[in-house]
């Protein structure tokens, strides 16, 4: 593999990103904020805790529109960091096929204060295995609530992973497409798009949450 | 530690982890934040924004406690609005804001102009999070208990005003 983790995660946590004068964080393309994990994770939670007491399809439905919420992060954040002029300087220059282009991105999370995510298999255009040591999500839950019984709640974790397949191998965001919603509804809608789904989580008791994304 | 501004960040890279005061710190982005914002809308209705302000307020003010340590009223409101600063937020004015309630108001809200980039103008006003905030910092300077404390947006970027204003309320 031609992805230098530490290099990219020391160089991207080097960089000083700060609000400005204006208290805004500028970066990517995206406006960033460093916020609040448990800020996420209790909103969240408090909507999936609910959508499970009025039923499974509830439950369901507030599980799509969490992993979309994921999705949409991760073709915005992934997709504008994947333009950037620092992935040009930090991450391009180890690139030596697609593939480094996830494991480039996954490095790039390991930056994000997100937790330390790994690739534990990737099949080109097929299939993504990731599991995390300590994602937010499940480190907030198992602090707030009891361990459950089922039902990973690494949500946000969930659209990453499929995000990262469907801007790879659905779209081709090598190719600096412009992240426009009309292309978002292209590499996350259309039939034959990656979805992932979280086979095991930390708030099951699981060592590792852990993520597998395929075509639908 | 990683300087973040004023602040510093502690970041484990090993763990992939950043804490400042205790709390947990991630990178997102306005399209994220805005998402996540509308899935609990949809999902919990009228009840959505008071569950962000506690949220909001829990979080907040479990920091600003470990980062305020010993400073004076003045100073546990300066540290809050370069907090929000320096982590995104906007530009926090907390200088209308006394021991009984006043007015805080914020400039380029992240969440009123992101909401706006994304969706467009909307009804209601969508900085709930701010709510929390500013509950947080007046009840953490002023050493006044969270349930006394109400905070409502009265005006909104989002919502076709100029800045976000909230009227702060000490019960």
């Amino acid at each position: 593999m031609a992805i230098r983790e530490q290099e990219v995660v020391a160089a991207v946590a080097g960089l000083q990103i700060v609000g400005n004068e204006e208290g805004l964080i500028p970066a990517f393309g995206l406006y960033l904020t460093r916020h609040y994990a448990d800020y996420y994770n209790r909103i969240s939670f408090a909507c999936y805790h609910r959508a499970e007491r009025e039923g499974p399809a509830a439950r369901d439905r507030a599980r799509a529109a969490l992993i979309r919420a994921g999705e949409v992060c991760a073709f915005n954040t992934f997709g504008g960091i994947m333009l950037s002029q620092e992935w040009e300087a930090v991450v391009a220059p180890m690139i030596e096929s697609r593939e480094d282009w996830a494991h480039g991105m996954v490095a790039v999370v390991n930056a994000l204060g997100w937790g330390k995510w790994r690739v534990d298999r990737l099949v080109p255009g097929e299939e993504l295995a990731i599991s995390i040591a300590n994602s937010y999500e499940s480190t907030g839950y198992l602090a707030d609530h009891p361990e459950r019984s089922d039902g990973g709640v690494c949500f946000l974790a969930t659209g990453g992973a499929s995000g990262i397949m469907n801007l790879l191998y659905n779209g081709d965001i090598t190719t600096r497409p412009a992240l426009t919603p009309q292309y978002f509804e292209q590499v996350f809608s259309t039939a034959g798009r990656f979805v992932a789904r979280e086979t095991a989580c930390r708030a099951n008791g699981a060592p590792r949450c852990e993520l597998i994304t395929t075509r639908s | 530690m990683a300087p973040m501004g004023t602040f510093e960040v502690a970041q484990d890279l090993e763990a992939s982890t950043a804490t400042l005061g205790g709390q947990s710190l991630v990178f997102h982005c306005h399209f994220y934040n805005c998402a996540l914002q509308a899935a609990v809308e949809e999902a919990l209705g009228d009840d959505a924004a008071d569950i962000q302000r506690a949220a909001a307020h829990s979080v907040v003010r479990a920091q600003l406690l470990a980062l305020t340590k010993g400073q004076a009223t003045d100073a546990r409101l300066a540290t809050a609005s370069k907090l929000f600063a320096e982590l995104g937020f906007g530009t926090l004015d907390l200088t209308g804001l006394g021991p009984r309630g006043g007015r805080a108001t914020v400039k380029a809200s992240h969440y009123a102009m992101g909401w706006v980039a994304i969706y467009g103008e909307r009804e209601a006003p969508t900085c709930n999070f701010v709510e929390g905030f500013v509950a947080a910092a007046l009840g953490e300077a002023f050493g006044i208990a969270s349930e006394r404390v109400r905070v409502r947006e009265v005006g909104c970027f989002a919502c076709g005003a100029e800045t976000c204003d909230f009227d702060v309320e000490v019960l």
